[in-house]
Formats: C-alpha cells, structure tokens, sequence
C-alpha cells in the first residue's frame, strides 16, 4: 500500500503533466514530451533540470545515427513520490466522500 | 498546499495524471489493421507454398517476410521512438491473453490444415491458413482492445 504524501515540486501543472507521462514509460523522448505538454524546448529543458535536481528523473543523451537524441525516465525516486502524490491525490477526493474521482 | 487542496481540484489533477498516461498508451496500441495486414500476408504465403512453383514460393516468402517486417517495424518502432510504455502496465493475465492467442490461431489453422489434408481436399495450407487469419483479423482487434484497458487499468492511480 502507498503511504500518501502530497508532493507540491509534482503538484506544478506542467510538472504534473511531464510526471504524469514518464510514470507510464520506461523513458520518453525530449520531443514527445514537449509536443504532449505543449511546452517550448527551454520551459521543457526547466522543468525536467528542476526533476532532476530533485532526483526525480534522469535525462539520458544518445545519438541515433549523427542525430543527438534527448529522452527522460522517472527515477525509482521519482516514481514513489509520484505514486505517493497520486495517493494523497485520491486521500483528498476520497475524504471529500463524493464521486470526483474520474473515470 | 495540501490543506488547501480542494477535492475538485485534486480530482482535476488525478484526471490530467490519467489523460497523459493514456497518451503514452496510445503508443503501444495495436491498430487494427496491423492485424488484417498479418492475416492477408500469412494467406499470401500459404497460397504461393501451396502452389509447389519455386518461383511463386520464393516471391510469396519474400512478400511475407517484408511485409511482416514493415508492419511491426510501423507499428512497433514509430511508437517506441516516442517513448517506451512500462511492460508491467500489462501484467501476466495479459501476457497469457497474447499466448492464448496465437494458440487459438494455430489451434484453428493446423488441425483445419491436417484434416482437409487427410481428406485428399485440395490447397489444405491455403485454407488452414485462410481459417487462421479469419481468426486474426477478427480477434487481432479484439486482444488490442483488452490489452489497451488492462495498460490503462494499470496505470498509477488506477485500484490494482
């Protein structure tokens, strides 16, 4: 069972999103993030160095032929907080006893 | 923050968290012409063997076999180049949902094979196949679908 911990450096709206993608991959590239969350490269650049300064995610840097390829996964760090704030998450509809949760 | 964290918008927040994580399992859905097109290549293939011409089972291997590696290239590469969804979003029971197809396609296609073969009817690969990939192209679609709801019914914040 996930202790619920609200975690208010996922909370921010775009790093929400950005969490939210990488706890459904096992990495992401720079570019499919940025199209999904609709950012410009450097607020995308901003928020993962924040992620990462936090431990939250690793940024990996390869190249597939002579193109560099920038891509994003959560760290095992990052993952328990994220599953931890969803928890608090669903904590706070839960004790509010109405059915907000979505579907 | 917390405190101050209204029930709606922590719903709000669950429901963003959810919509990306469907984005990402987008990426890993079969489309359902992937599954018609396997069918048609495996047809392909059966009848050119069932013809005993080298030159048509040379071109119908060919066919199969590029076609093949086009369609799951297409299929699996384009989205895993965008990122690569967690294989523990499926699970076992989806695993064996996969198993448990590709058996009930050959469970339909050799023993359909076999028994025409036994009764001296003629091209018995070319329909043994034909029954496997009517079983393809009808429950190819229908496997997508389950394993996309069990990606997305295992997805964070989802009751396991």
């Amino acid at each position: 069972v996930t202790k619920p911990k609200f975690d208010e450096l996922i909370h921010a709206p775009t790093r929400l999103s950005i969490v939210a993608l990488l706890a459904a991959s096992d990495w992401a590239e720079f570019k499919f993030i940025r199209d999904s969350v609709e950012l410009s490269d450097s607020a995308l650049s901003k928020q993962l160095t924040t992620l990462d300064e936090a431990g939250y995610v690793e940024i990996r840097k390869s190249f597939v032929g002579k193109r560099p390829r920038t891509s994003a996964r959560l760290t095992l760090v990052g993952r328990a907080a994220f599953e931890q704030h969803v928890a608090a998450l669903q904590e706070i509809v839960a004790k509010a006893g109405a059915s907000l949760r979505p579907t | 923050m917390n405190e101050q964290l209204r029930p709606d918008e922590a719903a709000r927040a669950l429901g963003e968290i959810g919509q990306r994580q469907e984005q990402v399992i987008e990426l890993a859905t079969i489309p359902d012409w992937f599954w018609r097109t396997i069918a048609v290549l495996m047809v392909v293939l059966a009848v050119a063997v069932d013809s005993h011409r080298p030159v048509f089972v040379a071109v119908g291997t060919v066919v199969f076999v590029v076609g093949v590696l086009l369609a799951t290239g297409r299929v699996a590469i384009a989205g895993q180049r965008r990122a690569r969804v967690r294989n523990d979003l499926l699970g076992p029971a989806a695993v064996l949902a996969i198993l448990g197809f590709v058996a009930v396609v050959l469970a339909v296609s050799l023993p359909t094979a076999f028994l025409l073969k036994a009764n001296g009817s003629g091209h018995p690969a070319t329909f043994g196949v034909l029954a496997g990939a009517v079983v393809m192209a009808l429950g190819g679609p229908v496997l997508g679908r389950y394993l996309r709801r069990t990606m997305m019914a295992h997805r964070a914040g989802e009751p396991r």
